[in-house]
């Protein structure tokens, strides 16, 4: 396993681990779902959110192998 | 129940989608031409089922957004501190993202090089796409505002007839 292997799945156990964490503690933590919900509260919030979701879709299966 | 209805066709043709676009490699015309007549109609979707349907303004949104960065502290310790841990994971991500994308090391893989060695093969493709869909239509179907009868507003969505003469 090389060294950017290493890092991207320490960060991508932390982020679970936090994920669960917030989740278990959602009365005084900012859940991922809460945020997503603040962003979703207007039309510029959720029009940011779909230009990303848009944007990673034609990277990740159009433009990448 | 209707609003039922409508999540499991949309559900049973996005599933029929993603089936359908694994079978497709990402160099080819069918697969650029379907995802972004994808993109097209989320987008659509998003501005006719959201149509008098969200919590706030834009201009209310943003000075919120604005208030809350200008005075962060009016928030609780605890609730500040859960929002920076997620801003510093965000940050690493983008930031590891972007070094290995700049060094160009076969040891330095980037995070869509990882995925592209999960969605080069069509049921990877196929999952994959399923996932980028479910949080499309998450984006376009979160958080609405249902009108209540009175025209007030109201958080969960209006019940049914059916529904109604069941309760007390």
């Amino acid at each position: 396993m090389n060294i950017g292997q290493t890092v991207w799945i320490s960060l991508a156990s932390v982020f679970i681990v936090w994920l669960v964490v917030t989740q278990l503690c959602s009365d005084r933590l900012p859940t991922l779902k809460s945020i997503a919900f603040g962003f979703l509260d207007s039309w510029l919030g959720r029009a940011l959110l779909l230009a990303g979701w848009a944007e990673m879709g034609w990277h990740l299966f159009c433009q990448h192998p | 129940m209707r609003r039922y209805v409508y999540r499991g066709i949309f559900g049973v043709v996005g599933l029929v989608f993603a089936w359908w676009e694994g079978l497709h490699p990402w160099p080819s015309d069918p697969a650029h031409v379907s995802i972004l007549t994808a993109i097209i109609v989320m987008f659509v979707l998003a501005i006719l089922v959201g149509r008098r349907h969200q919590r706030m303004s834009s201009r209310a949104w943003l000075s919120r957004t604005w208030a809350s960065i200008r005075r962060p502290t009016q928030r609780p310790p605890l609730y500040l501190f859960g929002t920076v841990v997620w801003v510093m994971l965000v940050l690493a991500v983008a930031g590891w993202d972007f070094r290995s994308f700049l060094l160009e090391l076969h040891s330095l893989p980037t995070l869509s090089y990882l995925i592209g060695r999960v969605s080069r093969f069509a049921t990877g493709r196929s999952i994959l796409v399923a996932a980028w869909l479910a949080l499309g239509a998450f984006f376009v179907a979160g958080n609405r505002v249902h009108l209540a009868p009175k025209g007030g507003r109201t958080s969960s969505p209006p019940r049914d007839a059916a529904d109604r003469e069941q309760l007390p």
